[in-house]
């Protein structure tokens, strides 16, 4: 084959053009809640009315708004230790009942992270029922190949879990709705408290979640703000998967190499509760700081028995609440008034809280779940 | 040929510059502008060509991902272990455990195929309808190393994907076990569309399969995916499409220089286009204010070089036009203008010779003109205020100009009239005459005149007109209509009957007046002759002898002859107004009744009627004249019954107005009205018209001389009345008399002696006629008076002068050859202021005798008289001169 002189400048050109669009894609895969509210200025009015929506008591709908029942797939990686699932999914179907939305819902439950083939059966099941919302979480890539192949569809809407920051490539087709807690608002909380207790110096370890979303943006995020905020350096870091028995073995191998470490930063209850059975086997719980993620019962018997030193609680079933007003809205036709990112709030709770304030903040997080 | 306006040769220059640039501009900027597109277009295919080539690249960056997955999977011991042994759960456990682990592999399709199995092991993604998919897979075996896009379409799913096969090969044996199948489902596939997209910088990226979409960087409800599907159907491929600000272009992928199914549609924002469009825009823009500049920088600049030069033209052709024809043109610098300017002073010299022609002609133009103007002014106003009526119509009778006359006759304004005919406001038949006469002018070429009487339409008058229709023609001979003025003669027509009626009145009285002339000379001159026979015969009747008085029956029979000659010779002198003898005041009424009493004792089969006015009216009359007029109307009024009638008499005193009197040229007042009516034959009105002439008469000649009428009227005509006639035929006949009344006392009536009475004075009696001499001297002689003779006024006033003291009267002629009576009376009296003179004539006491008797002359005696009452007179007035010579006697 002879090979024009157009040819080779198209070549050349190409390959330039390639090494230049690589530059872009080294960019960050997500978009804070900042940066989305910049991109998109309404959001910040939409979303300021939304939760003050969620903080009510909630209106029940017009019976003739609704047809029929609508169909909605959760799935979740609902068997952790943590309660957020359970608690989340509980808090939306009170709503739900409370605002008198009917709908008819399929639940699917899996362990986190490992079982990627089993949420694609689970969700290609769910596609199958041919749901109107789909309730997702997002981890892994695998999950984000899998959404991804349904993002561009007018049906289901898919509301994503426990995640507050748009994927970036998304933009322009971001899912129904983006419901949770800013990862990085609680990370930044424990830090600040860290940098308190510690005055902001000395050595300190971190204990990931699997490699993903999470412990991108609630373990990145906190390294990232002390490195700016204080001297304290980190020693060392491990992925647990999210697994008890992984995070104990990671925490003894930790204070084994770095005896003088003042804290572990745990990015999950489960990785929390590994910790702290790790600081049990060692004897270290006065010396060595732990935090929980998320304020879950787990980690409140944790703080009330004095295991546990701080952890951020968020607002629970505030989560619950805000995908069932979104889907009110948009049976009423009321789409434009859905936030895309709906963020609960966080309270830090510290060991030796008194009961009464425990159980005040209890009773606001989770006042369709319960206190149990 | 359209007119334009003026322009100043800066603005023409400048709008011939701005137009050349414009156009040069324009097709600069067009030709750039397509150009610059074209390069774009150029631009944009090569950036497109590139775009794929990335496109390209990824595709095959994807499948060396996977060849590299397949590889790495393959070389696993525990996997290669399982399939030696034939696990199927173990191989698939291991596919599960590697896809777990490792993160980056991206599979969607991973399978074993054996010999005996076609899909015996499979870890393919659940979340596809993989099923009838993979054996399909299986059977195809042009999916090798090298890799493919293969779709795969069937009742339950439609999955197009990049898929290749590698063999599983034994490690001892080298023997292949199977092949190990894996693919990327490119269906949504948004990762590699993002990664794509990201790539080559677009706005959007998609997937087509055969035209199908199965894959956008967009929702598959947004705008801009609908644009790319838009885009796939509607241009060839390769081909640059435009739609909703996207640019966008698809082609088919190659891989490893094999065509494949799968499309890639790229698009960019058409903002590039966008830009160079905008860029030209205000290129433009720019270009268009350039330009502008230029041409206004341009024309000043001309105007800066042209200006001096045409201003100095400008100044002499102003100066000329404000007429200093003497002014000479300053060169400038432009050589062209400095000959028109040379070309303009000669110019001016060849029209100033002939401009002071012009002015001359203009100037007698102008007065022309306004004499014109003025004249049609006054024509027009004459037109419209004379006081005839004034028209213009045209051939077909159409109204084209009238004046304020004519507009009361139709009651309408002249612009209501003016496009209108005479059938628009008159009846017909009246149109119809009105026409005719139209017709007649414009046949004839003369004018046609007529009498018409026509109503005025404003108000109602009547109005007898004379028209006249004249034919109008142009100045080349053309007819232009009929022009009509008309004009109200009914004044004239009355005046002229008058006229006509006065004139006959007139030549009647001059035919009186001629004939009572000749009358009165031939009654002189018969009375003269009769004086001599009434003379001689008084004369012989004295001297007769006793024996001679049987003689006397014939001298009483010549005096009796003289008496009826006389009475002739009265009616001849009352003809001709010969005079009256006595006016005195008298009674009307007294004299028709007297009149009536003598009339009536002879006619006793006429029956008189009187009906008189009380009290009675007095008149100043001679009153045998009038008892004269009575009687002869009274015979006439017989004459006319002759089977006997009534005669009614009637008195009345009435006021004449000046109307009334002027035909008769007497003055207006009171008159006493007489009026004598008969029940007769009447008579017809050429009788009535000839009723007063001399010697007229229907009688016999026996019976009338045709002198009585004629005498009455010119006996009321002497007293200075009226005497009328009306009469018809059968129905009688009615003479009126008005004589002006007087406020004087009646004069009462004394009978005068009859007898001669003599005396002794010494009497001058002067005549020119001998026989008058002869016979008065005797008479007088007779009567015992010494008579002194004078044969003529000078004679008598010669002897005046010399005997004037033995002289006790003048008998003195008024008609005599040298001297007539007036002078001589003058003359005498001049010298003896007291003489007392009678006036003596054969006329009767007209005029001059009555001037004679004003001045104071004593008596007036008629010829011819007789001894006795000649001797009356003499001594009544020679008594009453003794008397006023006497004083306190």
């Amino acid at each position: 084959m002879r090979y024009h002189p157009i040819h080779m400048v198209i070549v050349v050109a190409a390959v330039l053009f390639i090494l230049f669009s690589e530059e872009n894609a080294l960019s960050s895969e997500y978009i804070t809640v900042q940066e989305f509210n910049a991109i998109h200025p309404r959001q910040v009015g939409i979303g300021k009315k939304f939760s003050e929506l969620v903080k009510a008591k909630g209106i029940p709908t017009q019976k003739e708004t609704q047809q029929k029942p609508v169909k909605i797939a959760f799935i979740y990686p609902g068997e952790q230790a943590s309660d957020y699932w359970r608690r989340s999914i509980t808090s939306f179907k009170a709503r739900m009942n409370k605002i008198r939305i009917q709908f008819d819902m399929v639940e699917y439950f899996s362990k986190p992270v490992v079982d990627y083939r089993e949420q694609e059966r689970q969700i290609k099941k769910a596609l199958d029922r041919m749901p109107d919302y789909l309730v997702f979480t997002l981890d892994i890539n695998k999950h984000k190949r899998i959404i991804e192949r349904i993002v561009t569809e007018e049906k289901p809407k898919i509301i994503l879990q426990n995640i507050t920051t748009p994927l970036k490539i998304w933009e322009g087709k971001q899912p129904f709705l983006y419901v949770g807690f800013d990862h990085a608002i609680g990370a930044r909380l424990i830090a600040k408290y860290y940098i308190r207790k510690t005055y902001g110096t000395g050595r300190y370890a971190v204990l990931f979640f699997s490699q993903g979303y999470v412990s991108t943006m609630r373990g990145n995020t906190f390294i990232e703000y002390l490195q700016k905020n204080s001297d304290l350096k980190l020693v060392s870091s491990y992925f647990t998967d999210g697994n008890r028995e992984k995070s104990k073995r990671a925490t003894i191998e930790i204070l084994n190499e770095f005896p003088d470490v003042k804290f572990i930063y745990a990015c999950s209850t489960d990785v929390a509760l590994g910790a702290i059975d790790a600081l049990k086997e060692k004897g270290a719980q006065n010396k060595v700081m732990i935090n929980g993620w998320g304020g879950g019962s787990k980690e409140l018997e944790m703080i009330e028995s004095r295991n546990m030193d701080i952890t951020v609680m968020r607002m629970n079933d505030d989560n619950g609440v805000a995908m069932a007003e979104a889907i009110k809205y948009d049976i009423e036709g009321r789409k434009n008034d859905v936030p895309t990112i709906y963020s609960g709030n966080f309270v830090l709770v510290e060991k030796g809280l008194g009961q009464d304030n425990l159980n005040k903040l209890k009773k606001r997080a989770f006042r369709y779940s319960g206190m149990n | 040929m359209i007119p334009y306006k003026p322009k100043r040769h800066s603005f023409l220059i400048g709008i011939y510059i701005f137009i050349s640039l414009a156009i040069f501009s324009t097709l600069l900027l067009t030709w750039s502008y397509y150009s610059a597109i074209e390069a774009i277009n150029k631009e944009l295919t090569t950036s497109f060509t590139q775009r794929h080539i990335v496109c390209e690249v990824a595709m095959e960056d994807q499948l060396d991902l996977l060849d590299l997955g397949l590889n790495e999977i393959r070389s696993n011991t525990n996997f290669l272990q399982k399939v030696i042994t034939g696990d199927k759960s173990g191989a698939q456990a291991e596919l599960f455990k590697i896809l777990d682990l490792d993160v980056s592999n991206n599979f969607d399709i991973l399978f074993v195929n054996l010999p005996q199995f076609p899909v015996w092991a499979d870890a393919s993604s659940s979340f596809f309808n993989t099923d009838l998919v993979l054996s399909s897979i299986a059977g195809n075996k042009q999916i090798n190393r090298t890799g493919m896009v293969y779709r795969v379409k069937n009742s339950s799913s439609d999955l197009t994907m990049l898929i290749k096969s590698i063999p599983i090969i034994h490690n001892n044996s080298g023997r292949i076990l199977g092949r190990l199948f894996g693919g990327v489902v490119l269906n949504n596939n948004l990762s590699l569309l993002e990664k794509i997209k990201g790539k080559i910088k677009s706005e959007s990226v998609g997937f087509f399969v055969n035209g199908d979409l199965i894959g956008s960087t967009d929702r598959i409800d947004a705008k801009t995916t609908k644009s790319l599907q838009r885009a796939r159907n509607e241009v060839k491929t390769n081909e640059i499409y435009s739609t909703d600000g996207l640019i966008a272009l698809y082609n088919n992928i190659n891989l490893l220089g094999q065509r494949t199914p799968l499309e890639v549609i790229t698009a960019i924002s058409d903002k590039p286009l966008k830009d160079v469009t905008r860029s030209y825009k205000i290129k433009t823009l720019i270009i268009s204010l350039l330009s502008i500049a230029f041409v206004i920088a341009s024309v000043l600049i001309i105007r800066s070089l042209t200006n001096p030069s045409l201003k100095k033209l400008l100044v002499y052709s102003k100066k000329i036009t404000s007429g200093r024809i003497d002014a000479r043109y300053s060169p400038g610098r432009i050589i062209e203008l400095n000959q028109v300017g040379q070309s303009m002073e000669d110019m001016v010299d060849s029209l100033k010779a002939a401009n002071e022609e012009i002015k001359i002609e203009t100037s007698e133009r102008k007065q022309a003109e306004e004499t014109l103007r003025k004249t049609d002014i006054h024509l027009r106003t004459l037109l419209r205020t004379v006081p005839d009526l004034v028209w213009l119509k045209d051939k077909d009778g159409i109204f084209l100009f009238c004046n304020s006359k004519f507009e009361r006759l139709f009651g309408a304004k002249e612009k209501e009239i003016i496009g209108k005919t005479d059938y628009d406001f008159v009846q017909k038949e009246l149109a119809d005459a009105f026409r005719k006469y139209d017709t007649i002018a414009m046949e004839k070429g003369i004018p046609s005149i007529n009498e018409e009487e026509v109503f005025y339409a404003d108000d109602g008058h009547k109005e007898l007109l004379e028209t006249i229709k004249t034919p109008i023609y142009g100045t080349n001979g053309e007819f232009i209509g009929v022009l009509g003025i008309s004009r109200d003669i009914t004044d004239r027509k009355r005046t002229e009957e008058k006229r006509i009626a006065l004139e006959e009145k007139l030549r009647q009285a001059q035919k009186m007046e001629a004939v009572g002339t000749l009358a009165g000379g031939i009654a002189h001159d018969f009375n003269n002759l009769l004086m001599g026979i009434q003379g001689r015969a008084s004369l012989l009747s004295t001297d007769l002898e006793p024996y001679q008085r049987p003689l006397l029956e014939h001298i009483n029979a010549i005096e009796d002859c003289v008496r009826s000659a006389a009475d002739l010779t009265k009616q001849l002198l009352g003809l001709g107004r010969g005079g009256k003898y006595e006016v005195l005041p008298i009674d009307i009424n007294e004299l028709i009744i007297n009149s009536k009493k003598l009339f009536g004792r002879t006619k006793k089969e006429i029956r008189i009627e009187t009906k008189l006015q009380n009290p009675p009216p007095v008149v100043e009359a001679d009153r045998r004249q009038i008892e004269q007029v009575l009687l002869n109307l009274y015979i006439n009024a017989w004459q006319a019954m002759p089977n006997g009638g009534v005669i009614y008499l009637a008195t009345e005193a009435v006021t004449l107005d000046e109307s009334f009197c002027r035909p008769y040229e007497v003055k207006s007042g009171r008159y006493a009205k007489i009026s004598i009516t008969d029940t007769g034959i009447g008579m017809d009105d050429s009788v009535r018209q000839q009723i007063f002439d001399p010697f007229f008469t229907t009688k016999e000649k026996s019976r009338g001389t045709g002198l009585g009428l004629a005498s009455a009227y010119g006996i009321i005509k002497n007293h200075f009345g009226i005497i009328t006639v009306h009469s018809k035929v059968g129905q009688g006949t009615t003479f009126t008399i008005y004589l002006p009344i007087s406020d004087k006392e009646v004069h009462q009536n004394t009978p005068a002696k009859k007898e001669a009475i003599g005396g002794s004075e010494t009497i001058l009696l002067v005549d020119d006629e001998d026989m008058i001499i002869e016979v008065g001297g005797r008479m007088l002689v007779k009567l015992g008076y010494r008579v002194v003779i004078a044969k003529g006024g000078r004679q008598a006033v010669d002897m005046v002068k010399v005997k004037g003291q033995e002289i006790d009267m003048v008998i003195l002629d008024l008609v005599m050859p040298d001297i007539d009576g007036a002078r001589a009376f003058d003359l005498i009296r001049d010298i003896y202021p007291m003489m007392p003179v009678i006036l003596s004539s054969g006329y009767s006491l007209d005029g001059k005798a009555n001037e004679i008797m004003k001045k104071g002359c004593n008596g007036f005696i008629q010829k011819p008289f007789n001894m006795s009452d000649m001797s009356q007179k003499l001594r009544k007035i020679l008594d009453e001169a003794k008397r006023s010579s006497k004083p306190n006697g």
